[in-house]
């Protein structure tokens, strides 16, 4: 599934169990949108899976919304190149593909 | 009716209060006055505890929700008095917050990252070099309970070089370090409440849990230099994000001078106060 296969913003449960997952040359064109059109006190830092691919959490797809944070990125955003670019996974597969954290009893 | 009569019939604001309305409503974000009254009750109460400037930072993680979480963002206090010197960031970066991840008020009130928190936290701006001095000072948060089902740690806020500035806690229970990775702690995994680190010398450091003293560490520490700023929901490792992430909501978060035992229950006291004006309970 990709953002081309659902309805945005979806809802906030549907958000809080996913995840977005796109690779580094679109992260990099996000990034360079944002820093164009975006908040600089608010961030998208996306982090790095073990296959290499980058994860956000898609709550996030509440932030493109007007007068969100991530509205001007959003709408700078190239829709054709952008949507199906964007895999929008089960939040549980995306941790399982995270680095293991630190454990201290 | 006179004007003065009628002036004199307005409930008052707290001067700190009704400025930092003022700077969520000059970045586009709203308070509402139930909200607002809240905040005035709390500065009121810190005022007479005479420890407004044990605080270089405080954030109430209050304020009407918006898609940019102006309010939430806004600190209450930047300095030790609104006069003078204000530290770090205008407004905490946010860095992968969204409005769903806050709710004001209510048992979840506060700020969420998440039950399986990975990217969420914030950044204040302000670095343990940037304190007048970092021989003493303090570090507090009140968190939600939490269900761990695992083996873990969790960062709650730091900043870290060749030491600790930092909270954090375990499935062996509650830590706080200033200046140093010796700490204070406490065997208590998974509590709701209020936790504050304080050193008040190079030989006092001691952990508060709401409000009561629950560690000391009276090792001999000179508190190291740490030009990284503070981050909150984790800790800032030489300038990233550690691996360890909170996965409770916070319902604030302090850093300033060092409190000593009447100090820190004063502060707890004001807080439970405000938390259940805004039935953050």
């Amino acid at each position: 599934m990709t953002l081309s296969d659902i309805d945005i913003p979806p809802s906030v449960e549907f958000c809080q169990n996913h995840a977005l997952v796109f690779s580094p040359q679109l992260a990099r064109r996000l990034a360079e949108l944002h820093a164009e059109h975006g908040r600089p006190d608010c961030i998208a830092m996306p982090r790095q899976m073990t296959d290499g691919r980058l994860m956000l959490p898609a709550t996030l797809l509440h932030a493109i919304q007007p007068g969100g944070w991530l509205h001007g990125m959003w709408e700078a955003a190239d829709k054709a190149i952008l949507l199906p670019a964007v895999e929008v996974i089960p939040w549980a597969d995306a941790v399982a593909l995270l680095p293991p954290e630190p454990t201290t009893p | 009716m006179s004007l003065r009569l009628i002036a004199s019939t307005r409930p008052r604001v707290h001067h700190d209060a009704l400025n930092w309305a003022r700077r969520v409503a000059s970045n586009g974000g709203a308070v509402s006055q139930s909200t607002l009254r809240a905040v005035s009750t709390f500065c009121d109460a810190i005022d007479r505890a005479a420890i407004r400037d044990r605080f270089f930072r405080l954030n109430l993680f209050c304020g009407t929700a918006d898609a940019s979480l102006i309010a939430v963002r806004t600190p209450l206090y930047r300095g030790p008095s609104l006069a003078g010197t204000q530290y770090g960031n205008t407004l905490d970066t946010n860095v992968n917050f969204a409005i769903t991840d806050y709710a004001e008020t209510g048992a979840s009130g506060g700020l969420n990252p998440g039950a399986s928190n990975a990217s969420r936290y914030l950044n204040t701006g302000l670095t343990p070099d940037a304190l007048p001095s970092r021989a003493t000072g303090h570090m507090s948060y009140w968190r939600v309970a939490g269900s761990e089902a695992v083996t873990f740690t969790r960062l709650t806020m730091g900043s870290e070089s060749s030491g600790a500035y930092r909270m954090d806690e375990r499935s062996s229970g509650q830590f706080g370090f200033w200046g140093s990775y010796s700490g204070a702690a406490n065997a208590v995994a998974n509590a709701a409440g209020h936790r504050l680190v304080s050193r008040t010398s190079a030989t006092s450091l001691t952990l508060y849990s709401n409000g009561s003293s629950v560690g000391t560490n009276a090792t001999s520490t000179t508190p190291v230099a740490s030009s990284f700023p503070w981050f909150v929901f984790n800790s800032n490792s030489n300038g990233t994000p550690s691996g360890s992430w909170s996965n409770f909501i916070l319902r604030m978060y302090s850093i300033g001078d060092g409190m000593t035992d009447p100090q820190s229950l004063a502060f707890y006291n004001a807080l439970a106060a405000f938390n259940t004006a805004l039935s953050r309970t």
